[in-house]
């Protein structure tokens, strides 16, 4: 079993639905997205359109930040998922300097919240209970939400279905056939990372 | 009555003026410790520094002074009178590399798990374990050097030891996919050669150069101008953007400080043969300045879209690197006394 997510570029009209449920399941700190969307300006005026671009830790195969991480706190889980242990990490950032995808974020101990000044509100300090300063932090595929059989959360917010969730071996599920159909393609595959995350386009 | 006379010996300046540097750095490494690697200049995409080019600098001069020491036995570079002197050098420089280390981890706390992980495909654990190598081959080997006898082993050992360091940490850089200016293979090379000007210009400042160090600096120092116009050159042939960032973007002040300061003044205060020790302090911070714009302009451009990263150290960072410095000199000291050296 390898989960993967596809997406479909096509359908994103850059909502940032994705990225906000996100932060609300993560609670991940001000600053700091899992998720994102990146938008792009193609072509010139006056046949101008805007690309989205929807992007997270690709969970690659061959994950170069778990090479490089010295205490095993990056590790990838049998089901190709790729999770950091906070509790073993040291915060050299080495991780941060393999990932090409700018999937990893460190945590600097700013307390800085989203309302700057009147520090943080109560939704803040729970989420930021058994978080550990100075280590490093990633999308998790909502790993504990696939355990209860749910999908992550950023494809179960999706409200125009850009993101399609299941294992990338069965070539039976939904994620492979599209693969298959429609010519999913890695984001810089040449880096030899191998990503469990495909882009469908057109 | 008999009067007796009380002798009050100097205190060397140098010491004192190390110890309020180190007492300045300590204070804001705990300064840091509270407030959390928000007081460096680092960001998401420039994540390592000031830090780890000083700790690269440190450490390839500790390699460096223990692999010299190492020639010295086959060719006449150290005086025999000063290696034992030149091995306390690197051991104080392997203690500073520890001592930035610990400060650039976000969680200090956890160092220990480096050492009990053997992460073997890590090259972070090749590089711990071969400095731990360096460290204690440095020990014997001082400890032997003390009485001035030739040791063609443990010679050959240093050798091999400070080279295999320095190889490592370039390579640390030069595996990395993601880092495509650092895969030219030119980095372990720079990282070598920055290592021997570090090494040899440690041994100028403190004065233990003998006659034949100006002249193996001056060979390094003309080497690494070449090399650095060469990393340059090879940076323009791919997209040429770390080239801009290096010759005209945000971290061409450490590139032309390492040229101008840190290759060229030393190069000519050595030919003149005036100013020794200053030339060394230059060349050991061009070796430095290098080690910043190599990990800036490395990791400054994104691959995914987005803005590049910008970088300048801290006033932190600064202070934090001259009080880890200051306790190496103190540390020096100490050692000297400790093995009467």
């Amino acid at each position: 079993m390898r989960y993967g997510i596809v997406i479909d570029t096509k359908r994103c009209f850059g909502c940032n639905a994705c990225t906000i449920a996100c932060k609300q399941k993560n609670g991940t700190p001000s600053g700091v997205f899992w998720n994102r969307v990146y938008v792009n300006e193609v072509g010139s005026y006056p046949t101008v359109r805007r690309e989205y671009t929807p992007a997270l830790c690709m969970h690659c195969d061959i994950p170069a930040c778990v090479a490089v991480c010295p205490t095993g706190a990056s590790y990838k889980r049998e089901d190709g998922i790729v999770l950091v242990d906070q509790n073993k990490c040291v915060g050299c950032r080495y991780c941060m300097v393999a990932c090409p995808y700018n999937a990893r974020y460190f945590d600097n101990g700013s307390s800085e919240g989203y309302f700057p000044g009147k520090g943080l509100v109560a939704y803040e300090t729970a989420q930021q209970l058994g978080k550990i300063k100075g280590t490093v932090s990633k999308c998790t595929m909502c790993a504990d939400r696939i355990a209860v059989g749910e999908e992550p959360a950023c494809v179960q917010t999706c409200p125009t279905k850009v993101r399609v969730f299941g294992d990338l071996d069965d070539p039976n599920s939904e994620i492979s056939k599209l693969i298959v159909a429609r010519g999913g393609y890695q984001i810089h595959p040449e880096l030899g990372t191998n990503p469990s995350v495909y882009y469908l386009r057109g | 009555m008999t009067t007796s006379t009380v002798s009050v010996k100097k205190v060397n300046p140098v010491l004192i003026v190390a110890i309020l540097l180190a007492l300045a750095g300590i204070g804001v490494w705990v300064y840091q410790l509270i407030v959390g690697m928000q007081a460096t200049g680092l960001s998401q995409q420039i994540v390592w520094g000031l830090y780890i080019s000083a700790f690269f600098t440190a450490v390839g001069a500790g390699a460096a002074l223990l692999a010299l020491t190492g020639v010295s036995e086959f060719v006449p570079l150290f005086q025999a009178t000063n290696r034992a002197r030149n091995l306390c050098l690197a051991l104080s420089s392997f203690i500073i590399g520890a001592m930035l280390i610990a400060l650039d981890v976000g969680n200090p706390l956890n160092i220990w798990r480096v050492m009990t992980a053997f992460q073997l495909s890590s090259w972070m654990t090749w590089d711990f374990w071969l400095l731990v190598i360096a460290g204690v081959v440095a020990l014997v080997y001082l400890l032997v050097a003390r009485n001035n006898r030739t040791q063609k082993v443990l010679g050959i050992l240093g050798i091999l030891a400070g080279i295999a360091v320095v190889v490592v940490e370039g390579w640390m850089l030069s595996s990395q996919a993601a880092r495509p200016m650092w895969g030219s293979g030119m980095t372990v090379a720079t990282f070598l050669l920055g290592a021997a000007i570090a090494g040899l210009s440690i041994a100028l400042i403190a004065g233990l150069g003998g006659e034949a160090v100006p002249s193996w600096l001056k060979i390094a120092l003309g080497l690494s101008l070449v090399l650095v116009l060469v990393e340059v050159l090879t940076s323009l042939v791919g997209s040429g953007e770390e080239a801009g960032l290096i010759l005209t973007g945000f971290i061409s002040p450490a590139f032309w400080l390492q040229v101008i300061v840190g290759l060229l003044a030393p190069i000519v205060l050595l030919v003149l043969k005036k100013f020794g020790w200053l030339a060394g302090i230059l060349a050991l911070f061009g070796v430095l300045t290098e080690k910043v714009w190599v990990l800036a302009a490395g990791t400054s451009i994104p691959w995914m879209p987005g803005p590049q990263g910008i970088y300048s150290p801290s006033l932190v960072e600064i202070v934090a690197v001259i009080g880890m410095v200051a306790i190496g000199v103190l540390i020096y000291r100490l050692l000297i006394l400790i093995f009467k050296v």
